[in-house]
């Protein structure tokens, strides 16, 4: 061993720098270098320099390799909770059935106007019965349905520009509603004034635990955090951060009501559990009552409410027109 | 599995996960920017999937240039970082009574972190990720030329690190 080491420092005497950078891009594999290589054939001097740097690459490899920490033998199992934000993407249960489905689900998610977002995907594999879904996702379809009829209410208590058009108010909603949630029907059928449409409101927010008024930041990854301006349930801090991935983000500076933990069967429901079929109704409903709101006080609902996750519960957010004065808003 | 990929379909992408969350993980790690390493091999396979993907020829390309852009983000992200030196001590596993001295390993540490990003890009991509020359130049998006420059010139000073502590040429 001491003979080969003296041997080596005698060899490194004799080799210069040069040679050496062209033996290093040689053991690299970064140089072919057939002059090299003949000379390296040649002479034993350089063919143990060669093969110190031979030895040298391996020993950074090998401690390259050792420095990255380790991980548990689980790591990689998708189904762990570390890799939450994934799982919307991968879940195989039923994936068969989804490509089965996937022409008919696309056409009447486009019919819908509904992005093929993996939430939905994995939505549709909602073995619960339909009626189930449909519940589940109801609260969140009268919420943004009580908040709509408001607007109209409010705004014209307030004697801004808007058209109060009870007709279309009563009707609009109600048939978008009636293929979903009873409770959004009864709220929709009693405009007949202010506390009757006032009431609804609140009975929609019922199901939420806060509901505030905030403006919509910059998204940074997957989150869109929100400014609170004003509380009008429940207790927030000053910023409310929404991850983007069902329906995508509001643009910036979007001022809106959100409607923030669900409780009851939106509570736990993590994603809009609806089928097609379902998230087909949902929309509509939004739709409808976005028309409605619109059509009830002049005030239009576009972009139409979005929804977004809230640790792992749906959050709903109905965007307000730009100068709709928050004040106004009232929740009693 | 890049035209089931293309499907869309939920299996190929757990099995491009399987396949390549591990070594995305370990050029997060050299890339040295990252506080928490699983959120960011996370966000990495959300951009992927949530992606029109690039033609085939070029998909692993497209792949490697997201996860050093995710890396450089959280750079940019976590200005407060600390240096790559520090975690790699705190990361480091406690040596144990039958572990065998490791003195290279400090010198080590120390060499790749005076590295500059890219050579240590172009490290990771070379022994984590086992690119070619020609990929990793693509995945860098720069000249063949200087992905060799770049690798000669990172191992050497890696290598550097090496001689006075008893081991180089072992």
């Amino acid at each position: 061993m001491n003979d080969d080491r003296g041997e080596m420092d005698r060899d490194r005497e004799h080799v210069s720098d040069e040679l050496d950078d062209r033996l290093l891009a040689l053991a690299l594999g970064l140089d072919d270098d057939p002059e090299l290589r003949a000379d390296v054939e040649r002479s034993p001097q350089l063919a143990r320099r060669l093969k110190a740097i031979q030895d040298d690459l391996v020993s950074v490899e090998d401690g390259l390799q050792a420095m990255v920490p380790d991980q548990p033998e689980d790591w990689a199992d998708l189904s762990h909770e570390r890799w939450a934000k994934l799982q919307p993407f991968v879940e195989t249960e039923q994936a068969a059935r989804d490509e089965a489905e996937a022409v008919a689900g696309g056409r009447r998610a486009r019919r819908a106007g509904i992005r093929p977002e993996p939430a939905r995907a994995a939505a549709r594999r909602d073995p619960r019965p339909f009626w189930r879904r449909w519940q589940a996702v109801a609260p969140a379809a009268i919420a943004v349905l009580a908040a709509a009829v408001v607007f109209g209410v409010v705004a014209g208590r307030d004697a801004l520009q808007m058209n109060d058009d009870r007709a279309v108010l009563d009707s609009a909603p109600l048939e978008k509603d009636a293929t979903g949630s009873s409770s959004a029907a009864e709220g929709a059928a009693a405009p007949a004034d202010a506390g009757a449409t006032q009431g609804l409101l609140v009975s929609g927010a019922d199901d939420y635990q806060t509901v505030v008024v905030a403006v919509a930041g910059p998204v940074d990854g997957q989150e869109q955090p929100y400014s609170v301006e004003r509380v009008l349930k429940g207790t927030a801090g000053d910023t409310v951060s929404l991850q983007t991935e069902l329906d995508g983000e509001l643009e910036p500076g979007t001022r809106a009501l959100l409607f923030l933990d669900p409780r009851g069967e939106l509570a736990g429901a993590g994603e809009p559990t609806v089928t097609p079929e379902g998230d087909q109704r949902a929309d509509d409903a939004a739709d409808g009552e976005a028309e409605g709101g619109g059509a009830a006080g002049g005030v239009t609902l576009r972009p139409a409410p979005h929804v977004y996750l809230q640790n792992g519960e749906t959050a709903v957010v109905v965007p307000l027109p730009a100068d709709f004065g928050v004040d106004a808003i009232r929740l009693e | 599995m890049y035209e089931r990929l293309l499907r869309g379909q939920p299996e190929a992408r757990a099995e491009l996960f399987r396949r390549y969350a591990p070594q995305v993980r370990r050029i997060l790690f050299l890339q040295g920017y990252c506080e928490e390493l699983d959120d960011a091999v996370q966000e990495v396979f959300v951009k992927v999937f949530r992606s029109k993907l690039p033609a085939g020829p070029v998909f692993l390309a497209w792949l490697y240039r997201v996860i050093l852009n995710t890396g450089r983000d959280q750079g940019r992200r976590r200005k407060t970082r600390t240096g790559l030196v520090q975690r790699l001590e705190q990361v480091a596993p406690e040596p144990t009574v039958s572990d065998p001295p490791q003195p290279q390993e400090p010198a080590l540490r120390e060499a790749l972190a005076a590295l500059t990003p890219e050579l240590r890009e172009a490290v990771a991509l070379r022994f984590y990720a086992d690119l070619s020359l020609e990929q990793i130049a693509a995945a860098q998006d720069v000249p063949l030329g200087t992905v060799k420059s770049r690798l000669h010139s990172a191992m050497s000073k890696l290598r550097g690190s090496l001689q006075g502590t008893g081991i180089e040429g072992a």
